[in-house]
């Protein structure tokens, strides 16, 4: 693997509620490399939006965050300055629903370009021109008409396009996407994600994805982390993960989605026999196993990470079994 | 009459307005639909958003008249049938769980509700049935005296699915009903439902934008565009050999597990249907990859509710299509 543009080193977020510390994310690790897309994959609540909001430090009031190392093209993001330098410059974010991230109020021109001079600096002429050029980029016509559009004249694919374009704008080389489509027709979604590995190429971006859709991840993951109450469970390419799935979680989950031509047309689907664990307190053991077929005693002990190349698993049973 | 659902003809109109000063516009919301539903069967209604599909859901729950057209239950307009009978036979589960039970209200109280409203069987024979349907949707019995807060979103939908079976209705009216569910309890979901019309003989209309979750469920599939049903067929027919481009870049579009595909080029460009401007000739025409001079002129002939097809040029025999 390149150098990594990114890398994470046991981040955990942990959360202060009426009932106790919720541990949100329990020490995860991982490398993103420059022009590679990461997905993080798992369901509600398995901690893949705190661990996106935590690298930008956008985690609410009552998050903590702590990690051995968060490093950005080699500069340490756990120290402010340095985070406040590289936020929305070199690393940038885009949300699901576009219409709660842009500002009602304003032209998104103005929003377009108010990011820009902030952080790059130099005229507003030059900052509406960048902005032009950039939606043109993401596919919308006639920009310099659009800049004075306001964000609800936008139908939601345009927005956002918008959201996607006002990201780019300081040529950043990371883009956190956290369900950047989920809210959108499946055409309009189709088309998203089209321009978003187009723009990869093209700009030499590196992303993470963070969804809860298989689907969408199988298509456009080069590496996937699937996440489970908080921790990495799996992790590996999008074939290894598909293919050779080796955690029994990620096994269940992708059973339980419908996959014309492979599951026949009304059968059951799979399931996972009952609901998430806790998150506040110690997890001993592998947070998965009251729900596992495979389940044994001694997935209450330490659980051992295991390796295959580039694809882990944090299980202790092997690929098969 | 054979089919236990039917629609003719529904159309509905919404007058917009388009700012102070301007002429209020008239959106066509849904353009002359034909369905046909046997008992035991589900219909899917699949589109982009602002095709029609939660305005035909409002009008196949009473919720909202037609403009013109109608709705027969059994060969009965639903306009002529008591508000009372129809809600007997015709129940709606939605999208979202969060919105649609009253967060002041036990689940035993929500679950009773359409018996009380009825006014079905004493207090005691209501909270028996209640635990019966609860039992069958998979509710644990402890989970009667509890609020809808303290139930995750899969047993959300178990209640709003509760409530809607515990009138023994013929028809239910399924919009967008895992959608807001993670995979897991989505299959939960899908599951029951397929069982509980196996058990009960219950008749779905199911929309969705899932494609696989529809192709999964249904019997028939309708294919909606701009108010209009542009394919109708069996989920074979549709999902096997489509023939209206707009339902093939539909299917392209959809992002099912397969690692080798890849993000889809699916040649749509960027314009957006407007309901408010619909083009003339076919509807779809100004997307369409396969648009020829025909489309953009004359209309292509509607859907044959008997026979299925889709409304194309290309699809349209060439006599019809010279027409």
């Amino acid at each position: 693997m390149l150098k990594p543009l990114l890398s994470v080193r046991d981040l955990r977020v942990d959360l202060n509620t009426r009932s106790g510390v919720l541990h949100a994310v329990r020490g995860i690790s991982f490398d993103v490399a420059p022009g590679e897309t990461l997905c993080i994959v798992g369901e509600s609540g398995c901690g893949k939006s705190m661990t996106s909001l935590a690298l930008m430090d956008l985690l609410p009031r009552v998050a903590r965050r702590s990690a051995d190392e968060i490093t950005f093209d080699g500069q340490d993001l756990t120290r402010r300055r340095i985070a406040g330098k590289l936020r929305g410059r070199r690393m940038a974010m885009i949300f699901q629903e576009p219409m709660t991230a842009l500002n009602p109020a304003f032209t998104i021109g103005d929003q377009m370009v108010e990011a820009y001079l902030y952080h790059v600096g130099g005229t507003r002429a030059q900052a509406v021109d960048r902005a032009a050029q950039m939606l043109e980029k993401v596919g919308i016509g006639s920009a310099r008409s659009r800049l004075g559009q306001y964000p609800h004249q936008l139908s939601g694919g345009l927005r956002q396009r918008v959201m996607i374009a006002m990201a780019l704008m300081t040529d950043p080389e990371l883009l956190i996407a956290d369900e950047p489509t989920t809210a959108l027709d499946v055409t309009i979604q189709a088309q998203i994600l089209r321009l978003l590995k187009d723009l990869q190429q093209e700009l030499g971006l590196a992303i993470i994805l963070i969804t809860h859709d298989l689907g969408l991840v199988s298509r456009i993951a080069d590496r996937i982390v699937v996440m489970y109450a908080g921790a990495i469970v799996e992790e590996g390419t999008a074939a290894e993960i598909f293919d050779r799935p080796a955690h029994p979680y990620t096994r269940a989950l992708i059973d339980c989605i419908p996959q014309p031509g492979k599951t026949e047309r009304g059968a059951p689907l799979g399931t996972i026999p009952g609901v998430v664990p806790l998150l506040i307190g110690r997890q001993d053991g592998c947070a998965f196993r009251d729900r596992c077929s495979l389940a044994q005693p001694r997935c209450a002990d330490d659980i051992p990470t295991q390796d295959a190349g580039s694809h882990h698993w944090v299980c202790i049973h092997g690929g098969q079994a | 009459m054979s089919y236990l659902l039917e629609t003719v003809g529904l159309t509905r109109r919404f007058q917009v307005g388009q700012g102070m000063f301007k002429p209020k516009a008239t959106l066509h919301a849904l353009n002359g639909v034909d369905l046909r539903l046997k008992k035991g069967q589900v219909l899917g209604i699949v589109g982009e958003s602002g095709c029609g599909k939660s305005t035909l859901a409002k009008i196949l729950l009473g919720l909202l008249a037609p403009s013109e057209g109608s709705v027969l239950l059994d060969g009965k307009d639903i306009g002529t049938i008591g508000r009372m009978d129809f809600t007997r036979r015709v129940q709606p589960v939605f999208q979202d769980p969060f919105s649609s039970l009253n967060p002041r209200k036990t689940i035993a109280d929500i679950v009773t509700m359409p018996l009380r409203v009825h006014g079905i069987g004493t207090d005691a024979e209501r909270r028996k049935r209640a635990a019966g349907i609860m039992d069958m949707v998979g509710l644990p019995a402890r989970f009667a005296e509890r609020y809808p807060k303290e139930l995750s979103g899969g047993q959300r939908q178990r209640v709003a699915i509760a409530r809607a079976l515990v009138m023994n209705p013929d028809l239910i009216i399924c919009d967008e009903p895992t959608s807001a569910l993670d995979a897991s309890v989505q299959s939960q979901i899908l599951n029951l439902l397929m069982d509980l019309k196996r058990e009960l003989g219950l008749t779905y209309v199911f929309i969705s934008h899932n494609l696989s979750v529809v192709e999964h469920l249904v019997d028939q599939v309708a294919v909606m565009y701009l108010g209009r049903v542009v394919e109708l067929g069996s989920t074979a027919q549709v999902f096997d050999a489509p023939q209206h481009p707009y339902t093939r870049a539909l299917l392209d579009s959809a992002l099912t597990v397969a690692p080798s595909l890849g993000v889809p080029d699916i040649g749509l460009g960027t314009a957006f249907p407007n309901p408010l401007a619909i083009p003339p000739g076919c509807p779809f025409q100004p997307r369409c990859p396969r648009a020829f001079d025909l489309c953009s002129r004359v209309r292509p002939h509607p859907v044959d509710v008997a026979l299925g097809g889709a409304a194309c040029h290309l699809a349209e025999e060439p006599l019809r299509g010279a027409a």
